[in-house]
């Protein structure tokens, strides 16, 4: 049992992969590699894509690639209403980072959203996103004013929503993609072949999409509340 | 003290008591709405599944807290 | 697992660069063949239109040389009937002139006849008359004759312009 425990605890742990010599050695963890990783295959899979792009007769290829740019833009789009439409790249690329690394565990790599690290970084990038929006949209002044909204008496509570609302969203996250993979290991102690297979699809493959999903359009409410 | 560990962990997880409620009330509607309205059913169920996964967060923070509690505690 | 490091930053550096990536070599590429077939089928619709523009001119060239000609028609049908109507006028004029003068030469000889028989009955009756009275006179007065003779001339006168 002593043993279980600690196999888990060491899946758990995102070890350190290599030390950067500077500042008394700052280490590079497992979860910035394998967003390395993840960048590459975007960033083949686009040039791929995007290979040999014809105004005439495109090749399935470019129709897919095509497709793909369109409903990605539309489904984020749509979410963030007509003024945050501008901000679909980075929802959409967030929402196709965090679903390729909630099922990238399937091919033996740790999920880098099972570290700490990368949803926090993920909720404050959204939030200093939302508060950008804000600013960009009404104004330095206009953005201060809002905190006060509806009334004078909630402004201690609209503050906190600016903490809050980040750590919902990295907890959530993270929370779940920990869940699905403390469920699995132990799946996979109890049974070892043919049923964690079937739980695989549904925590790796589906709750691995779905929060992607979710946290895109949390991020996206988020905007549009603020462009309001 | 382990032991005291393990019930805290145990009292955490209890969370995932209105997780469940909620997700089973959200449910019963939506079931509802389709049988009412079986035309909207692809709305309703992108719907559900997304409260779903709301409902669901806070079991999640009753797992993380449980998973704070051993590991923090215990190390 | 549960610390944060400098790790957080690097993956915001990773996400920003993520994005930058995405945007050039995916979202840029599709977006630029995607505005060009746009063009392209926006300059179609151009070209389409201006053709149609310009078959409309010809249509209304076509149109308008239409109604010229109709108008000409029109115009030359106009004249031949006025001046079929304007012979036929005429025949109609000359026929009804002729007409005239036939009636007005047979009412003049009618006149005229009748006149010249009047004039033969009032002699007659005069003759008859002053036959008759000198018959009933001849046996009154022999000079108051002449007299009687032309007071009957002037009642049958009378009469007669009564007539």
């Amino acid at each position: 049992m002593h043993n279980l425990a600690e196999r888990l605890m060491d899946e758990l742990n995102c070890n350190y992969i290599f030390t950067i010599p500077v500042l008394g050695g700052i280490g590079i963890s497992e979860s910035v590699v394998v967003t390395w990783i993840i960048m590459a295959f975007i960033l083949l899979a686009s040039i791929f894509l995007t290979h040999n792009l014809k105004v005439h007769n495109i090749s399935k290829k470019q129709a897919f690639a095509e497709f793909l740019v369109n409903w990605l833009e539309s489904l984020v789009g749509d979410m963030a209403g007509e003024k945050g439409k501008k901000y679909s790249l980075y929802l959409g690329t967030v929402l196709v980072y965090i679903a390729i690394a909630n099922v990238i565990g399937i091919f033996g790599f740790k999920a880098p959203t099972k570290d700490l690290n990368v949803p926090a970084a993920l909720a404050i990038m959204s939030i200093a996103l939302v508060e950008g929006a804000s600013i960009y949209e009404h104004g330095v002044k206009k953005w201060l004013h809002k905190f006060t909204e509806p009334i004078a008496i909630v402004t201690p509570i609209n503050i906190l929503e600016v903490f809050t609302r980040p750590l919902s969203l990295c907890m959530r996250l993270f929370g779940n993609v920990l869940g699905a993979f403390v469920i699995m290991e132990l799946l996979k102690i109890v049974v070892p072949i043919g049923i964690p297979a079937v739980f695989c699809l549904y925590f790796d493959l589906f709750d691995g999409i779905l929060q992607a999903y979710v946290f895109v359009f949390l991020t996206s409410l988020y905007i549009k509340e603020a462009l309001e | 003290m382990n032991t005291l560990i393990a019930i805290g962990a145990g009292i955490a997880v209890f969370t995932g008591l209105g997780a469940g409620l909620g997700i089973g009330i959200a449910t019963g509607k939506a079931t509802e709405a389709v049988a009412r309205q079986p035309e909207a059913e692809g709305k309703i169920s992108k719907l559900l599944i997304l409260g779903c996964a709301l409902a669901e967060a806070t079991a999640i923070y009753g797992f993380v807290i449980a998973i704070l509690i051993i590991i923090m505690l215990n190390g | 697992m549960l610390k944060l490091d400098w790790n957080l930053l690097f993956t915001i550096i990773n996400i920003l660069l993520l994005l930058i990536l995405v945007k050039v070599f995916l979202v840029k590429p599709i977006k630029n063949i995607i505005a060009q077939r746009q063009a392209e089928a926006d300059e179609e619709k151009k070209k389409n239109a201006e053709e149609k523009a310009e078959l409309d001119e010809l249509k209304k060239d076509y149109d308008e040389k239409l109604k010229e000609i109709e108008t000409l028609k029109y115009e030359k049908l106009q004249e031949v009937r006025l001046a079929s109507e304007k012979e036929y006028n005429d025949i109609i004029d000359d026929a009804n002139k002729k007409a005239k003068r036939i009636t007005e030469d047979a009412e003049t000889m009618a006149k005229v006849e009748r006149e010249r028989m009047l004039d033969k009955a009032q002699k007659e009756i005069t003759g008859m008359i002053i036959d008759a009275a000198s018959k009933v006179v001849a046996s009154s007065s022999e000079s108051d004759q002449n007299q009687d003779s032309r007071l009957y001339d002037r009642f049958i006168e009378k009469a007669g312009d009564e007539k």
